[in-house]
């Protein structure tokens, strides 16, 4: 089996901890709990960092073994098939969520009068095709653009100095409110869930575990300031920016002259929704392989690619609707898969002997 | 045991098919021995035969066999003592054969010679400082190139004979000791491997080698100048030499290779790392700048800087084009004016330049068929397209493909193809060095002499992108 590298894991667990987080989440957490959703950001990336020492811990203890096998061993097959069919479930909403928020954000910022087939065919065949090159290629491509990446990222949060207006007010809401916003959008944070899931694909040796762990450390560091600064910009008008990375950008006239750089945050996202799609697709078929055996990954895509296209011809889901769904049901699907499953992981890691390493 | 040499030659004769170049001479010597020659007319030094061969021979005054006529008489570098079933194939390759009445062998000396062309400096490959001789047709020549770079026992080169027609020779060479055995052991299987009737240039070896044949990219390296072909045997790369072509083959292979130059290494280092990111911005311009211009165009006016698009409003008033049918047509117009003055002899391709840039660009633009900022910025994208010679034609598709997805999908069509044609690269595997190497996977000792180089001294280590015997270039 072909694995990635310490390097490559930690460029895919970056690029999954911006997931969700860089363009609609900041406003949304504004109305419930005003600045303060900078402190809830804060604790739920700190459970990333825990659900990663976790898989620290299981991959040290189940070297070879997938995750599919590692729950089969602990919790019998009925329990590890049912796990993976409700992680099928959540992977669809997640991409489907990537989706809808990319699309509205291109929709706004550059496709004024574009029709959606474009998002569409753009989606589905770079992802369909990530999926079928394998996990190597496309986690050598994240790797190839991260520096890339992680350059547009700063450059826009070097930008976005100049539109700084005042400290957030903090400590502005209740305890309550402050909880339910957390609970309430719990469902765009721990991606962290899908290294568990490539757990077998992953070559991790100490020194590799402190490259992730830098790594990882850094981007949420990253995406705190983004939060500040959205904040500090924005203030009380922060629930109306619906698009934190480009926004702190384009509110300025300082830079009028230069035309609109937010084209750098717009490629950013672009290249960060595209490849967390794929990665999350990958997962998707690697899933529905170990669920049902005798099928290979172009089911897997096809079957995505039919309830994708359904979905969004038929039903016309948008964006209101996913994240309706989302903040409604989609708390106890999270809490559930991206919590209870590692914590009973890292109870399985007690005790017990430690699987040879075959690699 | 040969008694009747007419007989014997005309044998060979007829097994040569009696071909025009056939020339077979027989002498008898002051002690009534004879002695009978055959060789290709076309194949060999007749100089050198008269003076090396014939006139010692029929001037000889005592009794020959095949021992003293190898010591005494044959004046010849390189002669051996062969059966008689193989002179025909000897003969094929530039040899005399010599045939004594009661031997058992023949003497076969080699005076192979044909009209080959002196080492010059390769068109695509020039320098400013540095080697200026290049490859040639000649495989004698090659190898001699390259071996006066390698005094040195370590220098391996293995011959192989490709081609049930034209039996080319081909020459695998690397350096003992530092190229991978098992690299150099896949490669001749490879070689041996091939049954095609004939090779005529190296580009045919290159197909076979490659190992997604359909692929765009490409994934052998093609050399013209023996010292960058020695600089990589020195990485630990095997170099093939074949007979008929000035190219030379390198692996495995990177697609950073074609961004680095031999000029890069002679001159200041701090420049080589300068002008290997031109080249780098070059490519993406040459690959994005028109799909870019395209999709502002047509899809992201809004996030145009607004003087800009002022000056293209008024300069694409009013073309009969829509901006897509414009960029292709001003595209296939610089396409075919290439074409033309790559295979027009160079006086009438100055013609033709001059037809193209001033009358076809200059009233084109007059007339309102095409708009100033569509003619600058194809013109740009495709010149910036030949600071890599080695990849242009691969890069120039791409153009068109990013043109055409630029046109129809706007930005996020480009990045979409962008990583669609990344993910593709890093699915390469040349001969275990991975295609994007060293960013993709990242290899960090391979960095120093990635994009920004260090200089010589500081290049203590080969290549770790693929697999080496020694990794150790300098303590």
């Amino acid at each position: 089996m072909k694995k990635i590298s310490s390097r490559q894991t930690a460029v895919i667990a970056c690029v999954l901890l911006f997931a969700n987080k860089i363009l609609v989440l900041p406003s949304l957490l504004y109305e419930y709990a005003k600045a303060d959703g900078l402190f809830v950001v804060f604790l739920l990336l700190i459970a990333e960092i825990l659900l990663l020492l976790i898989f620290f811990r299981l991959k040290h203890k189940y070297p070879n073994s997938n995750f599919y096998e590692i729950i089969k061993k602990n919790m019998g097959v009925f329990l590890a098939k049912l796990s993976l069919f409700l992680i099928l479930l959540y992977l669809f909403y997640k991409i489907l969520l990537v989706y809808i928020v990319s699309y509205m954000y291109f929709r706004v910022q550059v496709y004024l009068n574009a029709g959606f087939y474009i998002f569409v065919l753009v989606f589905l065949l770079v992802c369909n095709s990530c999926v079928m090159r394998g996990l190597r290629s496309l986690s050598r491509c994240m790797e190839f653009f991260f520096t890339f990446i992680i350059i547009c990222f700063v450059f826009c949060l070097l930008l976005s100095i100049a539109n700084f207006n005042q400290f957030p007010i903090f400590f502005d809401t209740n305890i309550l409110k402050f909880v339910e916003s957390g609970f309430r959008y719990i469902f765009c944070f721990g991606d962290i869930l899908l290294l568990f899931l490539l757990i077998d694909r992953i070559e991790l040796d100490k020194k590799g575990e402190k490259q992730i762990l830098v790594y990882v450390l850094t981007t949420m560091v990253l995406i705190l300031i983004l939060y500040l600064m959205f904040y500090s910009i924005f203030n009380y008008t922060s629930f109306v920016h619906k698009n934190a990375i480009s926004d702190i950008i384009t509110f300025s006239y300082r830079f009028t002259d230069l035309g609109r750089l937010d084209m750098v945050a717009i490629i950013t996202v672009m290249f960060l929704s595209l490849f967390q799609i794929s990665i999350a697709l990958y997962v998707f078929c690697d899933c529905f392989i170990k669920l049902f055996p005798p099928l290979n990954k172009v089911y897997g895509l096809i079957t995505f690619d039919l309830l994708f296209l359904t979905l969004i011809f038929i039903s016309s889901i948008d964006y209101l609707r996913i994240t309706y769904f989302g903040t409604l049901v989609m708390p106890f699907f999270a809490i559930i898969l991206q919590y209870i499953l590692p914590i009973l992981c890292l109870l399985f890691t007690i005790g017990g002997k430690h699987e040879k390493n075959k690699g | 045991m040969i008694f009747n040499i007419e007989k014997k030659l005309e044998d060979l004769k007829k097994q040569l098919n009696n071909s025009v170049d056939v020339s077979t001479r027989i002498v008898k010597t002051a002690t009534s021995q004879k002695v009978g020659m055959i060789f290709l007319r076309s194949m060999i030094d007749k100089q050198l035969f008269l003076e090396a061969i014939f006139k010692p021979i029929s001037n000889s005054v005592e009794e020959m066999d095949i021992d003293n006529l190898a010591s005494k008489f044959v004046k010849v570098g390189d002669i051996q003592k062969i059966d008689f079933n193989k002179a025909c194939e000897n003969i094929l390759n530039g040899s005399v054969v010599i045939l004594i009445e009661g031997e058992k062998k023949v003497l076969s000396a080699d005076l192979q010679k044909f009209p080959a062309r002196l080492p010059a400096e390769p068109p695509t490959s020039a320098v400013i400082q540095g080697p200026r001789e290049g490859f040639v047709e000649d495989i004698k020549t090659n190898i001699t190139l390259l071996r006066r770079r390698f005094y040195t026992k370590s220098l391996v080169l293995k011959q192989l004979k490709v081609g049930r027609y034209s039996q080319t020779k081909i020459i695998i060479s690397y350096i003992k000791g530092i190229a991978d055995k098992k690299l150099v052991q896949e490669i001749i299987d490879r070689l041996n491997d091939i049954d095609i009737d004939g090779i005529i240039d190296s580009q045919y070896v290159l197909q076979f080698l490659e190992k997604r044949p359909h692929s765009l990219f490409k994934q052998v390296g093609s050399i013209e100048k023996p010292d960058i072909v020695a600089s990589k045997m020195l990485e630990g790369r095997v170099a093939i030499i074949v007979d008929g072509s000035p190219i030379v083959l390198t692996l495995p292979f990177v697609f950073l290779e074609d961004i680095q130059s031999s000029d890069d290494y002679y001159n200041a280092y701090i420049y080589g790392g300068f002008i290997r990111i031109v080249r780098i911005i070059a490519i993406l311009i040459g690959l994005l700048l028109p799909a870019t211009y395209l999709s502002l165009r047509i899809f992201h006016s809004n996030v145009t800087p607004i003087k800009f698009l002022v000056t293209i409003t008024n300069t694409t008033k009013g073309l009969p084009f829509t901006p897509f049918f414009e960029m292709i047509f001003i595209s296939l117009l610089f396409q075919i004016l290439y074409e033309v003055s790559l295979r027009l002899p160079s006086y009438l391709g100055l013609a033709t330049s001059i037809v193209g840039a001033l009358i076809l660009g200059d009233t084109g633009v007059k007339a309102g068929l095409i708009s100033p900022p569509g003619v600058i910025i194809v013109a740009l994208a495709k010149i910036a397209l030949y600071t890599v010679p080695e990849q242009a034609y691969q890069l120039t598709i791409l153009q068109y493909l990013f043109l055409f997805v630029g046109g129809s999908l706007g930005m996020l069509g480009i990045v979409g193809l962008v990583i669609y044609l990344i993910t593709y690269m890093a699915s390469i595997d040349s001969y275990g060095a991975p295609y994007l190497a060293p960013f993709a996977p990242r290899v960090e000792q391979d960095l120093k002499d990635a994009v920004l180089m260090t200089n010589v001294k500081g290049m203590k280590t080969r290549p770790q992108s693929f697999k080496n015997k020694n990794l150790t270039r300098q303590k």
